[in-house]
């Protein structure tokens, strides 16, 4: 096995919580709260969790929108918490991202052929002359038509759209080996059922076709579990479970996983079964006061008292299999 | 509160849009029929027109630009869309009430929300401010607010989202409706305080013996919430059957497309089935039927004619010349 | 489809049409007016409005008909010019703060509130104290009065626009804090910045006549219809006409710009939401 392509340790994202004529810093929500991962190349890690717990900032720290406030994080030979201004445009050739709201990801002013065009411009990948010529490449391998390079984003769907914004993503790929990386940030969560499965479909279809790496972030368990090849499941900042995507949905081992699993309504009816299962209580804790000790104890079935004196690491308990949690590791 | 009261029939409902850019017809004639104390949920993707229905039956439609343009809506007897506006005042949200999408917005942020449940009670039973606040507070706490009688003095801003959906629901089960229409309850809230709301909503239909009108584009939600399934699409509705039924024997190409196009926990897939092409204009459509552009079974006849509702079982109804002989 | 908007609003259309009228009257004053503005007459002081003066002569015998034309470029320019020099320092100002944040934002807002802080009249005064009367002044100190509004404006839509993906996406795609600036969020805040522009042109107008009215305008014999407005004052009881005319066109000229911007307003606002 040779090295991840990517390589997260401890890593933080704070915001400061302001308050008064001042506006001083109160407090911090801890968005990214030490958090270690590692994906190897052409692998899809799929990330999974609710609203808050900083799945989309962990994405957007790591491709430096946010600038970390800790920890350490290496891609492909680059320090992404070290780098510096004008050193960031050689983390954008190689990684990128995809954006969740199609509506409000792409330029209302501009044509889809400046939309798509904008990377290959800026890094000076090709002579302006020939942007155009790379970019009709591109926009017919995902789906769309020459025709589509001069109209303006209202003209299309949201599925086309969220196509478009794909193609923004790769349009290096069409001269360079870069990026290599893309991360998803819930791709298709604002997208009708059917148009989910196109896009899902394309997706899979370029990650074969170029070897890609995925961070693929999303709240809904289906899909992730369709796309991916390990999962980490995050709660208020922190990850409780990773391991192979088989194994987490078969065997989860937390006691959020399985809460959380169990909470997805199956897409048939099955008589009492999906009444039988487990209920959370309360609301999700505020991301400003996390929970002393385990953040999940005070929604948790079998909390303990050392759940709340300290918490509880992510450990190895099984090939592959890490779970944060005093009963299980 | 009688249970079973809660009866509902749609008749050939149109509600047209008229814009800049012409006539849309949301609502293209459908009919249905929601038995008192039951429950069907309207699924569908966006644009099917399944939210202008609930809006259609409330009498909340946009008015410019939107209208009713005709059809029955029958509640208990009574002809819905012949009332004048000061009846049809007294029962929305007293007799028929409606849950929202999204908590965030429904709620005023001026005021209390002990102000904004205690209106209901002080517009349909002229209550006092004092008596009101007393129900307002008591309703929270059957909806599983905790601490009901502090959160009255809160503003929205101050709960969470599910708290807010609750208080939403709250609001709607006040006057203990016959009929409760929930529009997408659970679309922006998380997956573990969705199922939180959505045993809220069966135990409160137990408990008060409403009558429930689901929408939702999630399968999940509605295979394991109601008894009867409608799928619209462009505005008519293509199938509807009972929830066993439809899920076990979906007839329709479009159901049977939505159905098999979602992933699955648990089942392995490569790729997902897609169904080709897109929804149709509604400012433009087609002459045939609305789906002959994308059916993977299209017939001659699909292009040029548009189906009616045939029967094809024990209360199992399709749109498609499939079940024509 | 804005056109098509635009010709439904009756207000839009009204205050164009009012708008267009008059600058055709400012490009084609010289074939228009029926005498010089400038050619004293005394013999024909204050006679009343007649066939050979359309709107009767002024103190000096001068055609008032002639007067009003040549001052409608002279109110056009003025309000043009020095709303164009607000608008172009507000749009940057405001962009910068909008953008950048923290003290940079501070400080600029903090300028800004001072400047709106004063009445509008007394602050242009004070400006044209300091640097003299004469057309240019009075153009400088009219925009420097406005450029807040336009910063204010600006500002607003910026901080809502920075947040858009699209803006990251640009960011991400190589884009510098410039590039993002002028080329993704500028294009899409151009809606409340021409609808402040059309309404703010018509208060320049407004306010040039009464700078020039008290005599900080450029000296006379200039038309300009606040000069025209002042020289009229004493022969109200006897010439009315002096006053009646010139203070019609100041009306005309900032309704049909207020019905414009209010028209605009509506054409454009529902797009001002995406």
């Amino acid at each position: 096995m040779t090295e991840p392509i990517l390589k997260v340790d401890g890593l933080k994202k704070y915001f400061p919580i302001r308050r008064g004529l001042f506006s001083r810093v109160v407090g911090h929500i801890k968005a990214v709260d030490q958090v270690d991962l590692n994906i190897r190349e052409s692998e899809t890690l799929g990330l999974v969790g609710e609203s808050g717990c900083g799945k989309t900032t962990i994405g957007k720290t790591l491709i430096r929108l946010y600038r970390p406030d800790g920890g350490r994080a290496v891609y492909d030979g680059l320090d992404l918490v070290a780098l510096k201004p004008p050193e960031m445009k050689q983390l954008w050739q190689r990684m990128q991202i995809i954006f969740q709201d199609p509506y409000s990801s792409l330029n209302p002013r501009m044509t889809v052929a400046n939309i798509v065009g904008d990377p290959l411009k800026r890094f000076g990948l090709v002579p302006p002359k020939q942007i155009k010529e790379v970019v009709a490449e591109i926009i017919t391998k995902i789906g769309l038509d020459v025709e589509h390079l001069d109209r303006y984003p209202h003209e299309f769907s949201g599925g086309q759209r969220q196509r478009i914004g794909i193609a923004r993503a790769l349009v290096g790929r069409m001269l360079t080996e870069y990026p290599k990386m893309i991360i998803c940030d819930e791709p298709v969560s604002a997208l009708d059922v059917s148009i989910q499965a196109q896009i899902l479909n394309l997706l899979h279809q370029l990650r074969s076709e170029y070897n890609l790496t995925l961070l693929f972030i999303s709240h809904d368990l289906s899909v992730v579990e369709h796309i991916s090849d390990r999962v980490a499941v995050m709660y208020l900042g922190r990850i409780v479970e990773l391991a192979d995507r088989d194994e987490l949905y078969q065997k989860p081992l937390h006691p959020y996983t399985q809460a959380f699993l169990s909470a997805v309504p199956p897409p048939e009816p099955k008589a009492g079964s999906w009444q039988n299962r487990i209920l959370l209580k309360g609301d999700v804790p505020s991301a400003a006061r996390p929970p002393e000790g385990c953040h999940f104890r005070t929604r948790c079935r079998y909390a303990i008292e050392r759940c709340r004196e300290s918490y509880p690491e992510l450990r190895e308990v099984g090939p592959g299999h890490q779970v944060a949690c005093h009963l299980v590791a | 509160m009688t249970i079973g009261s809660g009866q509902l029939t749609v008749k050939d409902l149109r509600t047209h849009f008229y814009t800049l850019a012409g006539e849309v017809k949301a609502v293209d004639g459908i009919s249905f029929d929601l038995p008192g104390g039951d429950s069907v949920g309207i699924v569908g993707e966006s644009g099917c027109g399944k939210s202008v229905t609930a809006q259609s039956i409330m009498r909340i439609v946009p008015h410019p630009p939107g209208k009713v343009v005709s059809g029955s809506i029958t509640f208990n007897g009574t002809d819905l869309l012949a009332l004048p506006d000061g009846e049809m005042d007294r029962i929305r949200g007293n007799q028929i009430a409606m849950v929202y999408q999204e908590p965030m917005t429904s709620l005023n942020p001026a005021f209390t929300i002990g102000n904004q449940v205690g209106e209901v009670f002080r517009f349909h039973k002229g209550l006092s401010r004092k008596q009101a606040a007393q129900r307002a507070a008591e309703v929270l706490s059957q909806v599983g607010i905790p601490d009901p009688h502090r959160r009255i003095l809160d503003y929205p801003h101050q709960l969470s989202g599910g708290m807010r959906q609750r208080v939403i629901i709250a609001m709607a089960i006040a006057c203990e409706p016959a009929i409760l229409i929930a529009d997408e309850p659970t679309t922006a809230i998380d997956v573990t305080i969705q199922a939180q709301i959505l045993d809220l909503i069966l135990s409160l239909k137990e408990r008060i013996g409403m009558s429930l009108l689901l929408i939702s584009h999630n399968l999940g939600v509605v295979a394991n919430i109601v008894k009867n399934v409608i799928v619209m699409y462009a505005g008519s509705i293509v199938e509807m059957a009972g929830v066993e039924e439809i899920f076990a024997n979906p007839r329709h190409p479009y159901t049977k497309g939505l159905f098999t196009c979602i992933p699955r926990m648990g089942k392995r897939m490569q790729t997902l089935y897609e169904i080709a092409g897109t929804v149709p204009n509604l400012l433009a459509l087609p002459k045939g039927c609305k789906f002959a552009n994308r059916c993977p079974e299209v017939m001659d006849i699909c292009l040029n004619e548009r189906p009616s509702l045939y029967k094809i079982g024990e209360a199992h109804y399709s749109r498609c010349w499939l079940e024509k002989g | 489809m804005f056109f098509k908007r635009f010709r439904r609003n009756k207000l839009a259309v009204a205050g164009a049409a009012m708008l267009i009228f008059l600058i055709l009257v400012a490009l084609s004053a010289p074939w228009l007016a029926t005498h010089s503005p400038y050619k004293l007459s005394i013999k024909d002081r204050l006679k009343p409005p007649s066939l050979a003066h359309y709107l009767g002569t002024d103190s000096f015998g001068r055609d008032l008909y002639s007067r009003v034309v040549f001052g409608t470029s002279i109110a056009l320019k003025v309000g043009f010019l020095s709303i164009s020099f607000a608008l172009a320092t507000g749009v940057i100002l405001g962009l910068l703060a909008g953008y950048f944040r923290g003290l940079v934002d501070t400080l600029v807002m903090r300028v800004m509130d001072a400047i709106l802080s004063f009445p509008t009249i007394l602050l242009a005064i004070g400006i044209m104290a300091i640097l003299g009367s004469g057309f240019i002044n009075l153009m400088i100190a009219l925009g420097l009065v406005y450029i807040p509004r336009f910063a204010r404006v600006v500002r607003s839509s910026v901080l809502s626009i920075r947040e858009k993906e699209y803006v990251e996406a640009a960011r991400v795609s190589g884009c510098g804090h410039l590039t993002i600036m002028f080329l993704h969020i500028l294009p899409n805040c151009w809606a409340p910045v021409i609808i402040l522009a059309t309404i703010s042109f018509g208060y320049a107008i407004l306010w040039e006549a009464a700078l020039s009215f008290l005599g900080l305008g450029a000296p006379p014999p200039s038309p300009s219809w606040g000069s025209l407005l002042a020289e009229g004052k004493e022969f109200m009881s006897k010439a009315p006409w002096l006053t009646y005319f010139p203070g019609l066109a100041i009306a005309m000229a900032v309704l049909g710009l207020n019905l414009l911007g209010d028209g605009l307003r509506d054409v454009l606002d529902p797009r001002l939401k995406e």
